[in-house]
């Protein structure tokens, strides 16, 4: 197994899952890097290398969301800040859509979160289903009802009138 | 497996269908069965409007440019750290994370952060000779974080050859646009294609999916192209190996499927040569 080109053809895509996934780019980083480090010491079949990646970074943040929870609620606001010089107007539009998107996702559970990011990364049902230990042919009833709750929520937040919080 | 054309198919069967994770004859089936039915045409709509809208909110949380380039750099520099003390760290698999495997993990990565301002400064150097190929990483890598910041409505095209070039892209000689993969998917569509063109779809590397020698109207957004009324007999779309899913219609019609790597061409009678597929245009309903 190539870990150069390994690195250069997963690296950003995964980086990105776990950000989404998240919302912390620290965790995203963080995670990302120690799926290669494993990646680096484990024998890994060339064609099962993406897959592999994906379903450690997985079980990471299944881990550690365990104990960061409490931690990132209380941070979320800040983790979710865009970290370059954004004029004012910019920065609300885009906090505002990230916060939106990010409580929509909020509401589905967790598995739906990860079937649906890992639809977004391409993978393959099959795949999906190893990754998250559902059966092959359920990926497909999961998937429509998580887009619907997604959009559900979305949607009812969309309309929700401005809060003060 | 079988599948009744007269009932009708269930929203998990139509996600699969946009999925591209139908076999054949069941595929043709829901499409059989979808060009008769506008309960479930309208369904099918409507998922993928959810699937649209769940792939542009994804896009959102897309890390700042920033974010990626930063950690790409230091993670291509700390690349070749952990072969110098490999075999020292936990197994893989269903992780575990423990004290010790943190600290060993940071400073592995504190050696890296060390190497990578060497490099840095290497870089820097070698950014400096004309024609170097850390000069073009760099420019492709300008490039694409200007076409993230393109614009949230309209980004202008951006053009984008699959290799490492010496100065400005050789494909600005081939007319065309190829759009950045901002989120995991991108929706190439063609409308109008007469029936005499040959579409050419291939693989390439990179995030950018691109459609060249199309002559007619064009119309990108980010993760998206639409050509209308193409004027070429002849004209190639790229689909980009590393963009999670991309999306080819073509006269309405779900014709390519690109995921994984890998391409899916929904459509009968290709030629497949050098990897390249060719096809005709399905015919408008």
């Amino acid at each position: 197994m190539d870990f150069d080109a390994a690195f250069d053809r997963h690296y950003s895509a995964l980086y990105r899952y776990v950000h989404r996934l998240t919302g912390d780019a620290d965790v995203a980083e963080d995670v990302a890097q120690e799926s290669f480090v494993r990646l680096l010491e484990n024998e890994v079949p060339e064609e099962s290398v993406r897959s592999w990646l994906f379903t450690v970074a997985t079980n990471l943040v299944r881990d550690r969301s365990r104990t960061r929870d409490r931690r990132r609620r209380l941070l979320e606001a800040e983790d979710y800040g865009p970290d370059r010089p954004d004029r004012p107007d910019e920065r609300t539009v885009r906090a505002e859509r990230i916060e939106r998107v990010r409580e929509a996702l909020d509401e589905l559970k967790a598995r739906d979160r990860k079937i649906l990011l890992l639809r977004e990364e391409g993978f393959q049902y099959s795949e999906i289903a190893e990754m998250i230990g559902v059966k092959a042919s359920s990926v497909g009833t999961l998937l429509a009802r998580a887009l619907r709750r997604f959009e559900e929520a979305y949607r009812e937040l969309e309309d929700a009138p401005e809060r003060e919080d | 497996m079988e599948f009744d054309t007269d009932s009708h198919p269930s929203e998990a069967r139509l996600v699969a269908y946009v999925d591209g994770e139908l076999g054949p004859d069941e595929r043709a089936a829901v499409s059989d069965h979808l060009s008769g039915c506008d309960a479930c045409a309208r369904t099918l709509s409507e998922l993928r409007r959810a699937s649209s809208l769940f792939s542009d909110a994804a896009g959102a949380l897309e890390p700042p440019p920033s974010d990626v380039t930063a950690a790409e750099t230091r993670r291509r520099a700390a690349r070749g750290a952990p072969s110098e003390s490999q075999g020292t760290a936990a197994g893989a698999g269903a992780p575990d994370d423990t004290d010790d495997e943190s600290r060993f993990r940071w400073s592995r990565w504190s050696t890296a952060t060390r190497i990578a301002a060497s490099i840095v400064v290497l870089m820097g150097a070698a950014a400096a000779l004309p024609g170097s190929p850390v000069r073009s990483w760099i420019d492709r890598s300008v490039q694409q974080v200007q076409a993230l910041f393109g614009g949230d409505e309209a980004a202008p095209a951006t053009v984008e050859a699959e290799a490492p070039r010496p100065e400005r892209p050789a494909v600005r000689d081939r007319s065309g646009v190829a759009v950045s993969a901002s989120s995991g998917s991108i929706v190439v569509t063609l409308r109008d294609v007469p029936p005499a063109t040959s579409v050419r779809v291939r693989l390439v590397d990179g995030e950018q999916a691109g459609v060249w020698n199309a002559g007619g109207e064009y119309r990108t957004a980010p993760g998206r192209i639409e050509v209308t009324a193409p004027a070429s007999d002849s004209l190639l779309v790229e689909i980009p190996r590393l963009v999670g899913r991309v999306e080819l219609e073509v006269n309405d019609r779900l014709v390519a499927v690109g995921r994984g790597g890998e391409l899916d061409v929904r459509v009968p009678d290709v030629e497949v040569r050098d990897g390249e597929f060719t096809f005709r245009p399905p015919g408008t309903n």
